[in-house]
């Protein structure tokens, strides 16, 4: 038996999904690379935030709902995928086996170099925030948590920017 | 603080429009290059000494022209990158895979490093991926990733937890040529083992399925078009799709629709199966065999080398054969005029156990998994017709 991302789907509902990944793709890869900062990494989250939507198709409100649970998945699987890398590091660490280099974006602003070093749901909330220009309301739920809780988060995050660029 | 908003969008804003092509070089990645290049010089030294070792084990009578062009090393074994364990081609660039790092190397004819791409070896699902084999799909390079479970169990006392990977945790993860960027990421049921692209469809043999689909950006689906009954080979040519199954020889019309299928039964024992003006196949024992389309049946080609891999570019047939030690192999190059007629343009031992092999322009390049190296040599000029 076949098994893809969509295989247990109708034509049609592929075809919608393929639409609406080709529209939605290139703003998701933005908002991911903003989280990252690395561009390959952006692109596995994206692909993989798919994927995964995909086997979730029908639970899809609407067409409309599709970015934010896109944004959504992308947010989750960032966060996973951090943790992860901790313990890989570890585990090669301890293996004695050679670490690939972290990407090193190169000379950048500082305020750039700020933001990577913040913690991944404070510049989560940020970039929903400043550069999706999502409600407090929009960005708690893609974050899954309340809108205070937005509120502390970027709060937190541009206390802690304004002390890294501040001379 | 409005002024630190203002001035946060602004920078998120910039990158996000400059967020770096896919595939672009790193700059890190700019300065390995200029390191590797660096060190080439000892790199080269040490194949030198692997060639006059390989030269010594090897009878004299065996060996290939003296004078012809030393092997270009490719630096590897190195932290950064791993052993190359895969190399495909696309008639001007070579593809190389690191297997352990699961990361793709775009190379030109002089060696260096077009883009890198380094991708999750985690597929979706949370299972770890080893890449397998590694074909060219049309504009893309697909790898073909396995797990190496399909389960994972725990335990507690009294109650013992066994977790079913998802179905989607081995399949095909495609980047695109140009510019290194994925095209797309599938998984199969089965571990995928071999894939050719039609110029529309990519057909996959997936463990005992014969799929087909559309290589669209962004998620596809494919078509599962015949159950087989052993491990095939799938090849593309003559405006047919051509899948070995064990003993038998499937052919599908690739034009059509849906396709159909016309199976033959054909010897058994038979492995590796190219196509070049007519079908090729190499058997369990290294004997070549050549494929008679009139009496519908493989018969065996005048080429007396044990062959342990073969390869079709450019109208020509190159054969790997393995020296009796494993530590050394040699490279035939024959030019086929007709089924019948052939001669052998070129022979040469190189040094190591070969992976994989492939053509691009000019260039041969060998992948090695003894001493790990990735080979480059310039494929000698063809001979006046």
């Amino acid at each position: 038996m076949i098994r893809t991302e969509v295989a247990d789907y109708e034509d049609k509902a592929r075809s919608r999904l393929a639409e609406l990944y080709e529209r939605h793709a290139p703003s998701a890869f933005r908002f991911a690379y903003l989280l990252t900062g690395d561009s390959t990494e952006a692109e596995d989250l994206v692909h993989d935030a798919v994927v995964r939507i995909a086997g979730r198709f029908a639970d899809l409100r609407s067409d409309d709902a599709f970015p934010s649970y896109l944004r959504r998945a992308i947010v989750n699987l960032a966060a996973s995928r951090r943790r992860r890398r901790h313990v890989e590091r570890d585990w090669r660490t301890r293996q004695h086996v050679p670490v690939m280099p972290a990407y090193d974006p190169g000379p950048g602003d500082e305020l750039w170099a700020a933001m990577s070093v913040l913690p991944e749901r404070q510049r989560a909330a940020i970039v929903l925030r400043f550069y999706e220009d999502l409600s407090e309301a929009q960005t708690a739920e893609i974050l899954g948590c309340r809108p205070g809780t937005v509120k502390s988060l970027v709060s937190r995050g541009l206390d802690q920017l304004r002390k890294q660029v501040s001379p | 603080m409005s002024d630190l908003i203002d001035d946060v969008r602004a920078t998120l804003s910039r990158h996000a429009q400059a967020a770096p092509l896919a595939g672009a070089l790193p700059p890190d990645v700019r300065r390995r290059a200029r390191r590797a290049r660096g060190r080439s010089v000892f790199v080269a030294a040490a194949v030198v000494a692997v060639l006059v070792s390989a030269a010594v084990v090897v009878p004299a009578r065996l060996l290939g022209d003296p004078t012809a062009p030393l092997l270009a090393p490719y630096p590897s074994g190195s932290a950064a990158y791993g052993s190359p364990s895969y190399v495909v081609a696309d008639g001007a660039h070579a593809f190389v895979v690191t297997e352990n790092e699961t990361t793709v190397l775009k190379v030109n004819s002089s060696g260096e490093i077009v883009w890198r791409h380094h991708f999750d070896p985690l597929l979706p699902g949370g299972a770890q991926g080893r890449i397998k084999k590694v074909v060219m799909a049309g504009n893309l390079v697909a790898m073909l990733v396995h797990v190496p479970s399909q389960t994972s169990s725990s335990s507690s006392p009294g109650v013992s937890f066994s977790r079913h990977l998802p179905p989607y945790a081995q399949g095909i993860v495609t980047l695109d040529v140009e510019s290194g960027s994925k095209r797309g990421v599938f998984g199969t049921s089965e571990p995928p083992t071999d894939a050719i692209f039609d110029g529309e469809f990519m057909w996959i043999v997936a463990g005992f399925d014969l799929l087909r689909g559309r290589v669209v950006a962004g998620p596809f689906g494919f078509e599962r078009i015949q159950g087989l009954v052993n491990f095939a080979e799938v090849e593309y040519g003559g405006g047919g799709v051509w899948v070995l199954d064990g003993d038998m020889l499937w052919t599908f019309d690739s034009t059509a629709p849906v396709p159909m299928s016309n199976g033959r039964r054909i010897r058994a024992g038979l492995r590796e199966l190219r196509l070049l003006s007519t079908l090729y196949a190499r058997d369990d024992a290294g004997l070549l065999w050549r494929y008679h389309a009139r009496d519908r049946r493989f018969v065996r080609a005048a080429i007396e080398a044990p062959v342990f891999a073969i390869a079709a570019y450019d109208l020509h047939l190159y054969l790997v054969e393995r020296s009796a030690d494993r530590t050394a192999f040699r490279l035939h190059r024959y030019r086929f005029f007709a089924p019948e007629d052939h001669s052998e343009v070129m022979t040469r031992w190189l040094p190591g156990t070969p992976v994989t092999i492939a053509a691009a322009g000019e260039t041969m390049w060998v992948a090695t998994s003894d001493p790990g190296d990735l080979l480059r040599f310039p494929i000698p000029p063809r001979p006046l017709e």
